[in-house]
């Protein structure tokens, strides 16, 4: 992890309150630990907000780095007006990503709103997988990504309304499709009711699973322990950190 | 140039330490700069028992700071002595840990642990505002402040710091109360109590409901205390709240500090206990200051 100058090489809301944000790097991103799953920390470019936003890495590059943000208050507000030159200053990779072994061949990426983007780059991560994806969405104005998933995944996108895709929960559908596609692990982040049902079907039907989590953050490295979730190990709870032992947490560990 | 400043006896190699709670127990921020740099270290408070912490959300934003409701998360002054301090003795810093607990036997019992190790000194913690019991019913009473850092000194081997609460009715008389109790410097300011509402759901930020305050909005505050206490006192005072540069580190002193934590500021930007030393120096040739002690307590009020 470094913190790296930045410059906004481009700064566009690519669907109703969803900007895609790309960042510059004179210095060269460190890309040799990166894993899909990790997030950044980046500053808001109005001198008022004085904490850092934690996204999720949605592409990565030697000298770019991209990421997908919802508009939800003043800090996310200031980067969607952020303007084309402008600098800032990006703490990454950080967190541990979603982690996969040899012998997990079948992938299922399960995803709902925001949720998609940081499960995209571990196509990348992990080439030689085969990789199936459930995205959902409220409705057709916050569909996003549905075109990189489809060209290395199989992918089903759903909105809660039907307006785009299937209608229905991308969880109902994964369901469904579970003993036809019969996957070696299953990768969730999205909203937290959502998690909930994602994590009792992966449980349930006995198959391995991580999920990324998400929570306010101070410093975003470990040291301040504010954004903590609980979890248990050997049957004992602990409070554990988002930022540095999460966001990604085996589904048998953490209480949602 | 000289930037040595010495506290009750400690050198330290600038007056930059960082705050207690804003800086873990050093590792993390190992990881982007050599850690010598820094004056010192405060620790993460540290407890009798392993400590959990209070529920998230732990943090709320303010404008130029935020509100904290850790609530003293900790593995234990046991797991501390013999996972964390090895770290830190290697890092060529001074260290001081801070201390808490629920009872006065609690902090007697942390103190001797922490005073068997190389630790330089002891910041006694009776002002966290994020823990129910405890902590802060020993900060608020200058009785009570006087009567705990009495107890907690006879188990220090090293210098006692107290550290004091803003959330007081006066306090000089909380700062005299620790001097009167053997304390041998004070630190201050503590957070001042704060809450942040979501005016859409009508619900708190913090699960806690209330918090900690900090950052560069408490700043005046701490300013204004930190030169109550130094008229009040004669121990050294390390004076913290909101700062970020070498001009608040000036000004601190000027009030009467002789030496600074800094804190919040950390978590925006991660390099500033390696830039902020350098910063300094560079203020102190602009401002034609030979040695930085020249600066305490050199406020002109006529």
């Amino acid at each position: 992890m470094k913190d790296y100058l930045t410059t906004v090489k481009s700064n566009e809301e690519i669907n109703d309150g969803i900007l895609k944000l790309t960042l510059e790097s004179k210095e060269p991103f460190d890309l040799g630990s990166f894993r899909g799953g990790q997030f950044a920390h980046l500053e808001v470019p109005d001198g008022a907000s004085l904490l850092r936003r934690p996204f999720g890495i949605y592409e990565i590059t030697e000298h770019t780095v991209t990421f997908l943000i919802a508009k939800k208050g003043a800090g996310t507000d200031s980067l969607f007006k952020a303007k084309i030159g402008t600098e800032l200053k990006v703490i990454l990779s950080l967190g541990n990503g979603f982690k996969l072994e040899e012998s997990d061949k079948r992938v299922v990426l399960l995803g709902a709103g925001m949720g998609a983007a940081p499960l995209y780059p571990v196509m990348s991560t992990y080439p030689n997988k085969e990789y199936f994806t459930f995205l959902g969405f409220r409705d057709k104005t916050k569909v996003m990504c549905v075109e990189d998933f489809s060209t290395k995944s199989k992918t089903v996108v759903c909105t809660d309304d039907g307006s785009y895709g299937n209608k229905g929960f991308p969880t109902d559908y994964l369901k469904a499709g579970l003993d036809e596609i019969k996957p070696d692990v299953i990768l969730i982040c999205g909203p937290h009711p959502f998690m909930k049902i994602a994590q009792r079907i992966a449980i349930d039907n006995g198959i391995k699973a991580y999920l990324s989590t998400e929570q306010r953050m101070g410093c975003g490295i470990g040291a301040c322990l504010v954004c903590s979730c609980k979890t248990v190990k050997n049957g004992e709870e602990h409070m554990s950190r988002v930022c540095a032992d999460g966001p990604v947490f085996d589904v048998k560990e953490i209480v949602l | 140039m000289n930037t040595k400043v010495n506290i009750a006896g400690v050198k330290f190699k600038n007056p930059i330490i960082t705050a207690s709670g804003t800086f873990g127990f050093g590792r993390e921020y190992a990881n982007f700069y050599d850690l010598s740099s820094l004056g010192g270290i405060c620790t993460k408070g540290v407890t009798r028992e392993r400590r959990e912490g209070n529920p998230p959300p732990r943090i709320a934003e303010t404008t130029k700071g935020i509100i904290n409701s850790v609530g003293l998360q900790n593995p234990g002054v046991d797991a501390f002595v013999r996972n964390e301090m090895p770290f830190l003795e290697k890092l060529g810093t001074n260290i001081i840990v801070n201390i808490a607990g629920n009872t006065v036997e609690d902090y007697c019992y942390v103190a001797d642990k922490v005073s068997e190790t190389s630790a330089h000194m002891i910041e006694l913690n009776i002002s966290c505002p994020n823990v129910k019991a405890g902590g802060m019913a020993f900060g608020i009473e200058p009785t009570a402040v006087e009567a705990i850092t009495k107890e907690v000194k006879k188990h220090c081997r090293q210098p006692l710091i107290v550290k004091l609460s803003p959330n007081v009715a006066d306090i000089t008389k909380n700062a005299l109360a620790a001097q009167n109790g053997g304390a041998d410097a004070l630190s201050l300011i503590n957070t001042l109590g704060g809450m942040a509402i979501d005016y859409r759901t009508r619900r708190p930020i913090l699960k806690n409901v209330f918090g900690g305050l900090s950052g560069a909005c408490v700043k005046p505050v701490a300013l204004k205390m930190v030169y109550q206490v130094y008229k009040t006192v004669n121990i050294p005072i390390i004076g913290l709240g909101g700062i970020e540069k070498a001009e608040d580190i000036a000004e601190f002193m000027i009030a009467g500090a002789s030496a600074i934590q800094i804190g919040t500021v950390n978590f925006y930007n991660p390099l500033i206990g390696k830039t902020l030393p350098i910063d300094l120096e560079n203020l102190m040739k602009e401002l034609k200051v030979e040695d930085i002690n020249e600066l305490k307590g050199t406020l002109i009020t006529d």
